[in-house]
């Protein structure tokens, strides 16, 4: 029940919206490049659109949304623990991300590379296993601090805080990158405001440039992070704060 | 040879020995621990709430609230409209946060424990309101919960009475505020529970459906069941409960057990109390 209340009406038409738009790019992509490269073009656009786009729909009011409507409520009253509820609604906003990333980035992807590169077109297996399980990673990243967010806050306002934070980290985090990127306190302050791990691992397995242990290691650190905040909060949330 | 089976009093061991002094205390004492106590379904200790704490906008809602219910018991909250019922029901239910220092409990266990939960029922004064789901895949999820691994007979018992058969395939938000309410109230009982908790039941019923829920409430004390409840509605609380407790300005102010009392007592008992709270 919890997956098919995030998939209203609105919910169906935005992974076609959005998948038409990922085509809409990767067509100029495939008619130019002289290799279609499926796992380098994937991580181009799911890491930029698709995931933060995905996340943003099933979980900017992933908990707030349930507060104002009762139904958290309405859970808790039977023998459910909170954390039990948590990994339900987890696994709903996983899902749907997870559909949402098939159907606007994987699809027109193979689909684009299949009709309209000029070039050498290369489906790699193996790039593109780590490509997408790094996405997933990432999806889960965002996926658990907007749940931390939306314990406390409304769903429209994780929404900006989520475009805020993603262009904070494009301009601030590659500014701090590229200025700072001796000053070890900086970095590891970078690091933690805008967590890419998983997204600095992708980069340097598809530029072969070694193993990325340390990114890994932050990511993952990254992702238990968030992990632990958004647990922490749902056993702190007041569940019915309605007036009488 | 004595049998296994036959169980030696302590009150017949006593009577073997010449003059006990203690003896009539002897009995007394084995006598209260054969009888099992009165278990308590709902105890509240120093409840207190107070919503933004030291802001401007601070407001104490419940101050210093204690009392206790009995399994079995009606008991009816009343009070005015900001008087705490709402938030003392949400703090029963663990879905508040008391201020320090307060205690709950619900059939002797924490509110949220999931041994209180398989005992509890609430219909909440606001409604449920997701677009798209169903009537009866919302009850036959609350049955789920409780512990019906098969409820269509269940919830098909329930819809009959409560007179809400014709809305089984209907969703939630395309009913009528009167339709939602009852079954707000059909879910609270749902899985049978063993105290249920009503927020203002018969806020947004029709006569009869008000009648069916009196003769509901009292068909429920009878198989034993708790019902603690909030209520504007005087006249309602008047015919079904056991015993009521007043609330004012957050304070428990009163409590009165209803056996015995003349029709309007509760009127005239709440107008003295609003009298004797209003500043002079």
């Amino acid at each position: 029940m919890e997956f098919r209340r995030q998939w209203t009406v609105a919910a169906f038409f935005i992974p076609i919206g959005l998948g038409a738009l990922t085509t809409i790019m990767l067509v100029p992509m495939a008619l130019i490049q002289p290799v279609y490269d499926f796992a380098r073009n994937a991580a181009q656009i799911n890491l930029s659109m698709v995931v933060p786009f995905a996340a943003a729909l099933f979980c900017g009011g992933i908990i707030s949304i349930d507060v104002k409507e009762g139904w958290l409520r309405t859970l808790l009253i039977r023998p459910i623990m909170r954390q039990q509820y948590l990994l339900i609604k987890l696994a709903a906003a996983f899902s749907s991300v997870v559909i949402t990333i098939v159907v606007a980035g994987v699809i027109p992807n193979i689909a684009v590379g299949a009709f309209f590169a000029k070039g050498v077109v290369r489906y790699e297996i193996g790039p593109i296993l780590v490509a997408h399980t790094l996405f997933l990673l990432q999806a889960l990243l965002i996926i658990g601090l907007l749940v931390f967010f939306s314990c406390w806050m409304p769903g429209i306002f994780n929404m900006v805080l989520l475009a805020a934070w993603y262009i904070a980290a494009a301009s601030i985090g590659s500014y701090l990158q590229s200025r700072f990127w001796s000053s070890e306190w900086l970095m590891l302050l970078r690091d933690f405001l805008f967590p890419s791990g998983f997204t600095s691992a992708l980069e340097m397995i598809l530029g072969n440039a070694g193993t990325p242990t340390s990114e890994l290691a932050w990511g993952f650190a990254a992702l238990g992070f968030s992990f632990a905040l958004a647990f922490w909060s749902v056993t702190r949330i007041e569940v019915d704060k309605s007036s009488e | 040879m004595r049998s296994k089976r036959e169980v030696v009093s302590p009150s017949r061991h006593l009577d073997t020995r010449l003059p006990d002094p203690y003896y009539d205390l002897h009995v007394l004492n084995s006598d209260i621990q054969l009888v099992p106590p009165v278990a308590s379904a709902i105890h509240a200790q120093n409840i207190g709430k107070t919503f933004n704490p030291g802001s401007k906008n601070s407001v104490q809602a419940l101050r210093d609230v204690s009392f206790e219910v009995q399994q079995g018991e009606i008991v009816g909250l009343i009070g005015p409209n900001g008087a705490g019922k709402s938030t003392l029901l949400r703090i029963l239910l663990g879905f508040l946060n008391a201020d320090k220092g307060g205690s709950v409990s619900i059939l002797s266990q924490h509110p949220e424990s999931l041994e209180a939960r398989r005992g509890i029922g609430y219909q909440a004064d606001t409604q449920f309101r997701s677009p798209g789901v169903r009537t009866s895949a919302f009850l036959e999820l609350h049955a789920l919960l409780a512990g019906n691994a098969d409820p269509t007979d269940e919830v098909t018992a329930v819809l009959r009475h409560f007179n809400l058969l014709n809305a089984a395939a209907r969703k939630l938000s395309a009913l009528s505020k009167g339709m939602r309410q009852k079954i707000e109230l059909a879910v609270a009982f749902v899985g049978s529970p063993k105290v249920v908790f009503l927020d203002e039941p018969t806020a947004s019923l029709d006569p009869p459906s008000v009648f069916e829920l009196r003769e509901f409430l009292t068909q429920q004390k009878e198989k034993g069941t708790t019902v603690f409840f909030s209520s504007h509605n005087l006249t309602e609380v008047e015919n079904v409960c056991d015993r009521v407790l007043f609330i004012l300005d957050g304070t428990l102010v009163a409590e009165h057990s209803l056996a015995g009392t003349p029709p309007g007592f509760l009127e005239e008992s709440f107008r003295k109390h609003l009298v004797e709270r209003k500043p002079s």
